[in-house]
Order: structure tokens, then C-alpha cells, then sequence
């Protein structure tokens, strides 16, 4: 890293993501579910495409802040890991401690809370006796 | 890192630096002006030398220049000045909204004080018009306080058509000249300005120096703002900063030399600038570039969020206004007058350029800007949809 890199110190999982995002884009298909969340007030949006597969693929656009940027990368890599299972254990909280948000910026995990809230309504609606 | 942030404060000229060292010097430097010896002559000669630079650079005479510590204070000197002075009850002053926060706290902190206060917003070009102003004056009217250009869009405000109307109708006019010296002529033998701020580090000066010109005939009266001592024909108390004094009368020196060749060379870099960017779809220019310091150019992005933007953009210094964030996000009046909403004026960059900019670097921050909007852009659903 260097002088001009991260200049205005975001946190380090916050800053890896935002600048290398590895999971930007979108998918397109007949398994593809796409849910988005957004923040009014800070005009901001997440988007996730997911391919339900198998293999299970995860891609995210957003317009925001690096934190809202960070959120969508997060989500993405963690829901290819970690599957659809349990979806209803995802809190802001969780997504606030993993990338360090800061208080002030809690309206960034909110929106990723409501796009895994957005998710599990769809997973729901798509199969119903789960 | 392409220093691309002029209007917020430039590099020391090599020749300032040459001259101000002398004066740092323990041998025979370190005499106080106000001393009546030869090292206190010594300091003296050299702080009167420098006011008639400052002096000359605006056409001013150099008894009618004030050291202060930079333009804040000189700002804060001239308005709260003129109207204790005057008295507070029943005064009256006219603003801008879109002035530096030195005008506008102080004037701000007058108003609490029982002084009334006009606040001007800025025409669809982002200046203050004359007619505007002459509509706002009262017969209680003590003072018009303007910037001459504006820190945010370059946009020059029309102080050589307003000057004359404000001295026939005996109201003071107050003007923040900060980014106008050394980049557009002022001449204050022909433009009836009162009060005209200045700063060094915006013109290749050191920082913690400023001046205020404060006009002999007709003779603008100001209260003192720092008591003790009587200095600076008691307008102005304190020791005087012989090193930082100097360097301001040497940058002063440097500006009024340059200004036929560097004026010129900054509208051409900023123009450079705007020839490469304005190739992207969705960018708007702030500011109408007839009416503009050759200086400054403000864009707006449409499709990015500026926080980002800013943050990707870290080997290039220069300057925007918003964060992410709906508590403290305020909007700005200059970029809203110009028809911009709160997101664009919030995805909006301030390049300034300055004599030390190359053609190269230009170049080099153009194509940083168009790679990074277009991977903003990319990452983003909202755009091209």
C-alpha cells in the first residue's frame, strides 16, 4: 500500500472490497433470483443476482458509498460460501462487526439486512414447503 | 500525487521560501519591527518593503494595507470592524450564502448580536448579480460584504460594476478577494472598493499571513478585533511576523509579475482539463466559463456516488463537498442555483489548477478521472438502465 491508497482510512475489509470488488456484475438465467435493497435518504443501492445453481453463484451491483460498495461484495462472497441455509441469522449487526462499519454509517448494513430479508422472502416464494 | 487542489492552498514559490529565510535567521533576523535599534530598523524596512508589494499587487497605497494572520482573520477584521464601529442597533449588512465560512460565521454571529442580515443566493450562473445587491440595500444598510470569486465554481462576481453604485449610495463594500489576486487585475486606484481581504498561501505565500486593505480616502473606519500595543495604526495589535511578511510581500511581488503569463496558462490547463474529461457521457460543467477564474473547474458526474469517487481517487488531490451520510449531507447553494440536485452536487470534483501544473498532469489526472467513473459506473445498477 501506499500514501495515495486509502487515503481516508476505511477499514482494511471495508477497503479491500471496495477496490477490488471480485464479485461485480450480473447473471442472467432461468435459475437467477435478483433482489435489491435501497437507501432514500443517501440515494444509495445494492443488487444481488443470485444463480441458485448447483454450483451456487453470487453477483453484486451498487451505487453508494465504499461501505455500501463493501456490503454488496460481503454479501456475494459470503452467500456463495455459506449457502442460502439460515438466512434468517443475518442481522446488520453481523454485517456491521465483519467490515467494521462504523456507527455513523449503519444505514450501509441496514440496507444489506434488507436485501438477505429480500432473499429469504424469494427463496421462500420459490419453494414454500421449506 | 498530482497536486490538482490550488484554490485551497498552493506550494511555497522557491524564491519566497530564499526570500523569508534571512529573516528566520538568528544572527540579525530576529529583530522586532517595533524596536527603535538597528535590528529592529532592520526588521522594519523589510516588513514596509513587503506592504508596498502587497500594495502594489492591488493598487492600493501601501498605508492602506493591515497585516493579519491570513484571510479569516482579515475577514472577521473587516465585518465585525465596520459595525461595531458603527454600532450594532439597527445596522444592517448584506451577504451571500455561498461566501467562505469566515464571512458567513461572523456574519452569522452579528446577526445573534441583534445585527440584521441579508442573505443573497446566487443567479443561475452562480454569481451575485449587481441588481440583486442594489434590491437589498436599505437606508441602514452599513456594509455589503462579496467574494470576489467563488472558492467552489471559479465564478466571478461583478465587483468592478457593483463597486461605484455602493460607494454613491455611502455603503462599505467588503471583498473576499482570496482566489481572485494574482489570478484576475485588481486595481483599487479605480475600483471603489473599502475592504478588500488577501492571503499568502493561496498565492505561492506562506501559510498564517493575510492582509486587509482598508481605504485612506474616503477613510474606511473599522473598530480593532486584538488589543495591545497599537500596532498596524491600532488597527491590528501584535507583533508583526517579519519572515511571514516578507513572504507574503514576495509572493505578492511574483503574482503581480506573472499575472500577464500565468493567468493564461491556468485557463489553458483548465481547459485542457475539460477538453479530455467532457468526452464522458453524463458530466456537467459548474459554472458559466466566460464568467469563471481561470483556475477552477468544477464538474459534476452524473452515475457515481461522490464519496467514492473521492476515495478511488486518492493519488489526486483535489477537493469535493459531500459525505455519505443524510445527517450532515447539506446542499450546496452555488451547485443547486447552477440546476444541479443534491446527488450531483454531491458527485461533484473541484480541480484547481496552479503555475506549477503541467500539461502532463493533465493528462495523467484526466485519465485517472475517465478509469474510475467508468468503473463506478460499471459497478453501478442505476446506470444505463
Amino acid at each position: 500500500m501506499n500514501e495515495t491508497d486509502n487515503v481516508y482510512a476505511y477499514p482494511q475489509a471495508v477497503w479491500m472490497r471496495f477496490r477490488d470488488p471480485r464479485h461485480a456484475g450480473v447473471l442472467e438465467g432461468h435459475d437467477v433470483r435478483r433482489v435489491y435493497a435501497r437507501t432514500p435518504a443517501a440515494s444509495a443501492v445494492i443488487e444481488l443476482s443470485i444463480a441458485v445453481g448447483p454450483p451456487l453463484r453470487v453477483r453484486f451491483r451498487a451505487h453508494g458509498c465504499p461501505y455500501t460498495i463493501a456490503v454488496g461484495e460481503w454479501l456475494a462472497e459470503t452467500l456463495e460460501r455459506e449457502g442460502l441455509a439460515d438466512l434468517d441469522r443475518w442481522q446488520a449487526g453481523s454485517i456491521r462487526q465483519a467490515l467494521e462499519i462504523p456507527e455513523e454509517r449503519t444505514h450501509c448494513a441496514l440496507m444489506g439486512e434488507d436485501l438477505i430479508r429480500a432473499l429469504e422472502s424469494v427463496v421462500k416464494s420459490s419453494h414454500p414447503s421449506s | 500525487m498530482i497536486y490538482l487542489d490550488h484554490a485551497a492552498t498552493t506550494p511555497l514559490d522557491p524564491q519566497v521560501r530564499e526570500a523569508m529565510l534571512p529573516w528566520l535567521d538568528d544572527a540579525v533576523g530576529y529583530g522586532n519591527p517595533a524596536s527603535d535599534h538597528a535590528l529592529g530598523r532592520r526588521a522594519w524596512a523589510a516588513v514596509e518593503h513587503a506592504r508596498a508589494q502587497v500594495a502594489a499587487l492591488v493598487g492600493a497605497m501601501p498605508a492602506e494595507i493591515i497585516w493579519t494572520s491570513g484571510a479569516t482573520e482579515s475577514n472577521n477584521l473587516a465585518i465585525k470592524g465596520a459595525l461595531e464601529f458603527r454600532g450594532h442597533a439597527g445596522a444592517h449588512l448584506v451577504t451571500s450564502r455561498i461566501e467562505h465560512k469566515s464571512v458567513v460565521d461572523t456574519c452569522r454571529h452579528l446577526e445573534a448580536r441583534g445585527v440584521r442580515v441579508t442573505w443573497l443566493v446566487p443567479e443561475a450562473n452562480g454569481t451575485i448579480g449587481v441588481e440583486q445587491v442594489l434590491a437589498a440595500v436599505r437606508p441602514e444598510t452599513v456594509l455589503v460584504s462579496l467574494m470576489w470569486v467563488n472558492n467552489e465554481t471559479g465564478a466571478i462576481n461583478p465587483i468592478h460594476e457593483l463597486a461605484p453604485h455602493l460607494r454613491e449610495r455611502g455603503v462599505l463594500l467588503h471583498v473576499d478577494a482570496v482566489q481572485a489576486a494574482g489570478k484576475l487585475p485588481i486595481d483599487l486606484d479605480t475600483t471603489p472598493i473599502d475592504l478588500l481581504s488577501l492571503s499568502a498561501h493561496k498565492l505561492h505565500g506562506p501559510k498564517g499571513i493575510g492582509a486587509l486593505f482598508v481605504r485612506k480616502r474616503p477613510r474606511a473606519r473599522l473598530a480593532p478585533q486584538i488589543h495591545g500595543g497599537g500596532h498596524e495604526q491600532g488597527m491590528r495589535s501584535g507583533t508583526l511576523a517579519t519572515h511571514q511578511i516578507v513572504g507574503m510581500g514576495c509572493a505578492c511581488a511574483l503574482a503581480a509579475q506573472r499575472l500577464a503569463t500565468d493567468a493564461p496558462h491556468l485557463a489553458a490547463l483548465r481547459e485542457q482539463l475539460w477538453q479530455r474529461l467532457r468526452v464522458l457521457p453524463g458530466v456537467y460543467r459548474n459554472g458559466d466559463p466566460a464568467h469563471s477564474a481561470p483556475h477552477i473547474l468544477n464538474l459534476s458526474f452524473e452515475g457515481v456516488e461522490g464519496e467514492s469517487l473521492r476515495a478511488r481517487l486518492g493519488d489526486l488531490a483535489i477537493s469535493s463537498g459531500s459525505a455519505c451520510s443524510s445527517a450532515t449531507r447539506e446542499p450546496s447553494y452555488v451547485l443547486r442555483a447552477l440546476g444541479r440536485d443534491d446527488e450531483l452536487a454531491g458527485a461533484s470534483l473541484r480541480f484547481s489548477v496552479g503555475r506549477t501544473t503541467t500539461s502532463e498532469d493533465i493528462d495523467r489526472a484526466a485519465a485517472r478521472v475517465l478509469a474510475e467513473v467508468g468503473a463506478l459506473r460499471a459497478l453501478s445498477p442505476r446506470w444505463g438502465t
